[in-house]
Parts: C-alpha cells; sequence; structure tokens
C-alpha cells in the first residue's frame, strides 16, 4: 500500500520596503532543492506553497544590499498544512512551535543567520502531531489537580487492574 | 475481495471488554444486503501497550497520551508518539486490509476522539478514496451534548465525509443508501429513533483470544427507569425501552453456541429496570445454568437496590444461580442526598441488599459520587465513616469501589437547576456558597480515594 509522505506547506509572509524601496530577497529551498526565489525588487505573494517530501528540510535563505528598516516576517496566523487534500490550520501556537522562534528578520545578522525548518520524520503525521508537543507535554498532575481537571482517575484505574493481569 | 463497509470499533476504551458496535453495526447493514466487517481494533492496542511496556507507569503514560493526548516530558513524548504512529498505521492496515469502500468509525467515548482523528488521516493519505463515517456517544464530549465541533472540524479538514449523530439503526443505512450527506446541508441528518429492534450482533471478525475479559457483549435495554438528577443519559436515551426475557435469553443461547462462551457483559444502563422480565429472564438462565452445570452462563450488568418488597430474598437466590454479578450506583451513602438526587431507596435497603449479597455470595462492584450537592461537613464524616463499617463486605461482596467527585454535567437536572440554587460552576465543577467550597469537596474526596485505594488493594 503506498503511503502519501508528500505534503504541502502554506506560510503566510510579511516584508515592508526598506529606505530604497526595495524588499528582502528570499530563496526557498526544500531538501537543498531550489522551489522559489524572489528577488529584492519583488514584492512577495501574502502566502507561500512549498512543496514537501519527508523528511523535510526548509531553508530560506535571506539577502539585501541595504537592509535600512526591511522587515520580513513570517505570520504565525497563515500557516497551513495539507496532506492530500486534508487541511490542517496551523494555531498561532503550533506555527510560532514549528518555527522554533525564528520569525522576524530586520538586521543583518538575521539576514545572515537565515531560516531553517526540520522535519526529520518520513511521516508528515508526525509534523502535526509535534505542532501540538507543547500542548500535549505536562507534567503529571497531582491528586488534587487530577480530581479537579476530571482526568485519568477511570482510565488509570482501569488499564492497572489490565495490566496486573499481563 | 472487497466489502461495503468495515466497522471499526476505535481506542481508547477502558475495561479492555469486547466492543459492541462493530459486531452489531454489522449484523444491521447485513440484514439489508449489504457486506460488510466488524472489527475492534481496541483491543489490538490494549493488548500491545501491556505487552511493550514492561513498567506499568509507562504503560499508563502512554494510554494517558493515546486516551487524552497528554504526555508528562519530552522523552515519553518522542517514545509515544512514534508508538502512537506505528499503531495508527497497523490500525489503517488493517481495515483497508478488507478493500472496503465505507469505513465507519464507532466512538465510544471522547477517549476515542485523539486515534480517530489520526486514524481517518493516515486511512485518507493511504487510501484517499474511502469514504469515512463516524458516529457513537464519542462523536461529542459529553453524552447528550449537540455540540458537533469535533466532527464538524473533521469535516472542515476533509478527514471524514459523515458524521451520524443518531442511535439505532436509521442513520447508518440511510448513509449506506447515499441519503446521508453532511454537504447536503438542508438535509435532516439527526435521526432520533431508538428502537430496539435489533439483529443480534455479528462478532465474527473478533479474536475472543485476544481479550483479558472474555465476555459477549449483549443489549437488554436502553435508557433507565429513574431519572436521577446527575444523570446525563436523560437526554441520550429519554425513553426505557426492554426486550422481552424470552428474546435475550434466546440471543445469550444462540451467541454463547457461536463463539463458545459462556460470560455476557450487558451493556445497558441496568438489567432490572422491568422487575416482570428481569426475574422471567433470571428464571430461563438459572434453569439453564441448573441443567448445564458444566456449561452454566454468567452475566455481569448495572443494576438498582429497590426495597425488600420489591427484591425478595427468591431474586437473590436466582441471581446467584444465573451467575450474576452486579454494578450499582449508591453514588451517596448520605441517604436524603440520594433519596434527593432520584436514587428511591434508604440505607436499610442498601443494608439489606449488601446482606443478601453476601448470603448468596454475590458480587458487587460499586459506584461512589463523592461531594454531591447540598452535602455538609457533617456528610463528608458519615461518608467516610459509612465506607469504613463497610469492610465487613469488602472481597466477599464487595469486590470493587469506583469513585469519581460529583461533578455537573451539560443537560442534566443538576445543570439546569444550578443558577436558581446558587451553585458556582467552573467547567463541571461547583462550589455551593454557604454549605461547600471546591477545595473541602476536592479534600473529602482525596480521604474517601484513600480508603477506596486501601479497600480495593486489600
Amino acid at each position: 500500500m503506498v503511503m502519501i509522505n508528500k505534503a504541502k506547506l502554506e506560510i503566510g509572509v510579511s516584508q515592508t520596503p526598506g529606505n530604497d524601496g526595495n524588499y528582502i530577497a528570499t530563496a526557498w529551498y526544500v531538501n537543498d532543492k531550489l522551489q522559489l526565489s524572489f528577488s529584492e525588487s519583488e514584492n512577495l505573494p501574502p502566502v507561500i506553497n512549498l512543496e514537501l517530501d519527508f523528511p523535510a528540510t526548509i531553508k530560506i535563505v535571506l539577502s539585501g544590499k541595504s537592509i535600512e528598516n526591511k522587515v520580513f516576517s513570517l505570520d504565525v496566523d497563515k500557516v497551513t498544512l495539507y496532506i492530500g487534500n486534508i487541511k490542517f490550520k496551523l494555531t498561532e501556537k503550533q506555527a510560532e512551535d514549528l518555527f522554533n522562534e525564528q520569525m522576524y528578520y530586520s538586521t543583518e545578522q538575521d539576514i545572515e543567520k537565515g531560516i531553517e525548518l526540520k522535519f526529520t520524520s518520513a511521516d508528515p503525521l508526525q509534523l502535526l502531531l509535534d505542532c501540538s508537543r507543547d500542548d500535549m507535554i505536562q507534567t503529571f498532575l497531582t491528586e488534587e489537580e487530577i480530581l479537579h481537571s476530571g482526568v485519568s482517575m477511570p482510565i488509570e484505574n482501569e488499564f492497572r487492574r489490565m495490566y496486573s493481569q499481563k | 475481495m472487497s466489502v461495503d463497509i468495515v466497522f471499526a470499533g476505535v481506542p481508547w476504551v477502558g475495561g479492555g471488554a469486547p466492543l459492541m458496535a462493530p459486531g452489531l453495526l454489522k449484523s444491521i447493514v447485513q440484514n439489508e444486503g449489504y457486506s460488510a466487517v466488524g472489527i475492534d481494533l481496541n483491543v489490538d492496542l490494549v493488548n500491545r501497550i501491556i505487552e511493550k511496556f514492561d513498567n506499568v507507569e509507562e504503560a499508563l503514560h502512554a494510554v494517558n497520551f493515546i486516551a487524552e493526548r497528554k504526555s508528562p516530558r519530552l522523552e515519553y513524548y518522542n517514545n509515544h508518539s512514534r508508538f502512537f504512529l506505528e499503531e495508527i498505521t497497523y490500525m489503517a492496515e488493517r481495515i483497508l486490509s478488507y478493500n472496503p469502500s465505507h469505513i465507519g468509525l464507532c466512538l465510544l467515548s471522547v477517549d476515542s476522539q485523539f486515534v480517530t482523528e489520526y486514524l481517518a488521516l493516515r486511512l485518507k493519505q493511504m487510501a484517499p478514496d474511502k469514504k469515512i463515517v463516524v458516529g457513537g456517544p464519542g462523536i461529542t464530549t459529553m453524552l447528550g451534548s449537540t455540540d458537533y465541533s469535533y466532527t464538524e472540524s473533521l469535516i472542515e479538514k476533509g478527514l471524514i465525509d459523515c458524521y451520524i449523530n443518531s442511535r439505532g439503526k436509521e442513520g447508518i443505512l440511510a448513509y449506506l443508501r447515499g441519503d446521508l450527506k453532511q454537504s447536503d446541508i438542508d438535509y435532516e441528518y439527526n435521526i432520533t429513533n431508538t428502537d430496539l429492534d435489533l439483529p443480534y450482533p455479528d462478532y465474527g471478525n473478533y479474536d475472543f483470544d485476544q481479550y483479558l475479559t472474555k465476555a459477549i457483549p449483549i443489549l437488554e435495554s436502553e435508557g433507565c427507569v429513574q431519572k436521577c438528577e446527575f444523570c446525563n443519559l436523560i437526554e441520550y436515551w429519554p425513553k426505557y425501552k426492554f426486550r422481552k426475557s424470552s428474546e435475550f435469553f434466546d440471543e445469550m443461547l444462540y451467541q454463547s453456541m457461536i463463539y463458545g462462551f459462556r460470560h455476557f457483559d450487558v451493556r445497558n444502563s441496568l438489567t432490572n429496570g422491568n422487575m416482570t422480565e428481569f426475574k422471567k429472564w433470571l428464571t430461563l438462565v438459572a434453569n439453564y445454568n441448573e441443567k448445564n452445570p458444566d456449561k452454566q452462563f454468567s452475566w455481569g450488568g448495572y443494576f438498582i437496590i429497590r426495597p425488600e418488597k420489591f427484591h425478595p430474598e427468591e431474586m437473590f437466590e436466582l441471581i446467584k444461580k444465573s451467575n450474576g454479578m452486579l454494578v450499582i450506583g449508591v453514588e451517596t451513602p448520605v441517604e436524603h442526598i440520594r433519596i434527593g438526587m432520584g436514587k428511591k431507596f434508604t440505607n436499610k435497603d442498601m443494608d439489606y441488599h449488601f446482606y443478601m449479597c453476601k448470603k448468596y455470595n454475590i458480587e458487587n462492584i460499586l459506584l461512589l459520587m463523592s461531594a454531591n450537592p447540598d452535602e455538609t461537613p457533617e456528610d463528608y464524616k458519615f461518608a467516610e465513616q459509612w465506607l469504613k463499617d463497610q469492610r465487613p463486605y469488602i472481597k466477599n461482596t464487595i469486590s470493587t469501589i469506583s469513585l469519581a467527585i460529583a461533578q455537573v454535567l451539560p443537560d442534566t437536572k443538576w445543570d439546569k437547576k444550578r443558577e436558581s440554587n446558587g451553585w458556582i460552576v467552573d467547567n463541571t465543577y461547583f462550589e455551593q456558597p454557604g454549605v461547600s467550597d471546591l477545595k473541602s469537596r476536592i479534600d473529602h474526596t482525596l480521604r474517601l480515594s484513600k480508603l477506596v485505594k486501601e479497600f480495593n488493594e486489600w
């Protein structure tokens, strides 16, 4: 059975021109292959579409002659992952986690650094799961907190009973 | 070879007993000429977790991850998310091995929502042309809720093609006929018929050797004769319906003959709703057991306590002869609170019940709710002492106690009167100014919880 390991990532972008009227130029690579590039004179579309083949590494190479007042940013409220025909709009928090805080670029150091997003799993579902990872990781609750939140007790009791029959 | 539909029971469902829905739905659609398969994915996952994790605490973390999307630390998260995706792939492959044109995912509770989402995605990844429909009480957060945001979000993402928010058999049949499509926004898909005219479930695709609890699920009634104030079943099943004892017994004979098991897990709100039919059924089972001492039937089911005049000693004798195990919602030992919430039996009735169960060696599982509305600190003390006083019944009559803090669930009578009673409700947890605050309720629950733990481990 063939599993689709391809996905499409839509990333919202914003930019402002600098004093010279130009923008920060961007070149978008996926797995070291150039997919899109925009020169300093080009205004970016509001959403960038990237085709991903997992595992995937996205590199965004930034460049510009004069960067004065130029700002380039990834918009955390406009990130959507498509797996086949299935659409997952990421929450702002999930997108922030995905970008690993690499969102705003307005200095020479920022430009030199560029952006790299690594999805090491061959499974796009792992990326989806990982987008919610921070919400899922919780230090285990105290008994009092469990009672207050109403989670876990019945599941735990039933499972312990089953496990004891191992 | 292909089939019209595969029904799959989706994890997580606690208890590890066979799921009824896939077998019942398979039978319903087969009777109308569709080819179908009914599988229980829950038991596979339960067994794999038990096998994989040598430590019960880590196994529990895996369960919490799957049922509640919670992981305690990054290292656990990494391990469990990998395991989870492997299991999702296995489940999808198992479903697709039957080459169905439709896939029906059955959700028993909210704990199945996480797996359903990722399973549907994996199915769409592997076989985008398959139609996926979901249904069952777990499609909403609470039983009886009309908030379908979860299933609507699955439709919006393209993960499923349809969801069925009705009980009974009409919904799934309408779907297979093509009459039920969420895309037809004007179509009325909330079919609420809940008749009990159901065929015998077909568990032919189940491997009963897989189950720790080897029981055949069986349905005797639907709904409840009581209208307890805390209970949300009333909204879900507003009318009590029952099967005739002879029909119910015939199904037991048939299912035991087909599957070779003789223990029955009665899957309804209570077995003794209709006392006339209940006694007839007990007599049928007891007579059968007398005639078949080496092949006796046994059963377990929910049961309500009633005064002695309704539950004479002969009934307990019959329960014993039919090898019955009773799950009893005592809720609170504080008599006036219990009666006030709609459980019409006194503590004297309860003492009589346990005395009889001890006399006839009948196992009881007790369901308790702590810190109920109107219970005062004095009542808390009484409840704690009452629990201590039940020691004579530990293990020989009361095998297990299940405790939960009282909550105000949506659409219950408690929910409807919370404003007029001045309760402060946060989510489903409440405080009652002048009677109890949340801290005292939790403290009392923790004290009871400690006693229950000792009780269960004794």
